[in-house]
């Protein structure tokens, strides 16, 4: 099998996989970095939930952790000022007696 | 070496040859002779007889798709070709090591496939999701969809992917952000083409 970095134009690593693209990496440095991913997804998703504060995060990660929440929270702010077409829809739909 | 022994060289060689270009599904006629054999071999088609392709792969993000950042991943798919179908889903093995409260959508599949309609080609796609801790998949909400033309998956759930497969690329764009979230989670696709 092929384990691959994947790159963007500024050399940043955004991703890794198997198969084709990216660049040619070993097993075990995919290993690591998949773990590693993941690990730090987990503490996202526990910080923002609230369910570890960031001093349970290991001092090296802090950083990125919680800039990682920061920018979770900032774009569904974003994201709440948007309008879903298909819920336009419906409350136009509710306004005009059109369905309940 | 002696005269005998070069003559069994060539006949073990000559009957080698004759099971290696019927492995190819091209039918060796027992009285063909040596000379013969070339012709056959032009016989075979490339490609293993009209075989379909297909491309297998994964990918796990580092960051978060957004609008702004995409994964284009360069795959091996003929100039020219028509997918069959390809499909994006999510590797669910890690299951347990998410936090479903913040996690509503656990599986995602994006069919794209390529059928015959009324003398046009369609691609119907379809997103279906379930969502955590949940075996029930439940079909996303005016995700089958048809087009004429490109390869377009539905946008689907929302903040889920929208596929496509465009200049060599399996091009994945996040359709909004506002999640739920893809990173550090596994997806698997399938890229398949040919008669």
């Amino acid at each position: 099998m092929r384990y691959y970095a994947q790159y963007d134009d500024s050399g940043k690593l955004i991703a890794i996989g198997t198969g084709a693209g990216g660049v040619d990496i070993t097993e075990s440095a995919y290993n690591a970095l998949l773990s590693e991913i993941r690990e730090k997804a987990a503490l996202v998703d526990k910080l923002y939930s609230g369910e570890i504060t960031i001093s349970d995060v290991p001092t090296d990660w802090q950083e990125e952790i919680q800039r990682r929440v920061d920018e979770r929270i900032a774009a569904e702010g974003e994201a709440a000022d948007e309008i879903d077409p298909d819920e336009a829809v419906s409350a136009v739909k509710i306004l005009l007696g059109m369905e309940e | 070496m002696s005269i005998q022994t070069e003559l069994s060289r060539i006949i073990n060689a000559k009957a080698a040859i004759k099971a290696a270009i019927e492995g190819k599904g091209v039918t060796v006629p027992e009285a063909t002779l040596l000379d013969g054999m070339a012709s056959l071999i032009d016989s075979i088609e490339a490609g293993g007889g009209g075989e379909s392709n297909i491309v297998v792969g994964s990918f796990t993000l580092i960051n978060d798709l957004t609008t702004d950042s995409p994964l284009y991943i360069d795959v091996p798919f003929p100039k020219n070709e028509f997918p069959l179908m390809y499909c994006v889903f999510e590797d669910t093995s890690n299951l347990a090591d998410y936090n479903s409260s913040t996690s509503k959508y656990r599986l995602r599949n994006l069919v794209s496939s390529r059928v015959p309609h009324n003398f046009y080609v369609k691609f119907y796609n379809i997103a279906a999701y379930n969502e955590a801790n949940s075996t029930n998949m439940s079909v996303a909400t005016n995700l089958i969809t048809h087009t004429d033309s490109g390869y377009d998956t539905g946008g689907g759930v929302q903040g889920s992917m929208k596929v496509s497969l465009k200049d060599n690329q399996i091009q994945f764009n996040a359709v909004n952000n506002k999640g739920p979230y893809l990173v550090g989670r596994t997806y698997l696709y399938i890229l398949y083409w040919g008669d």
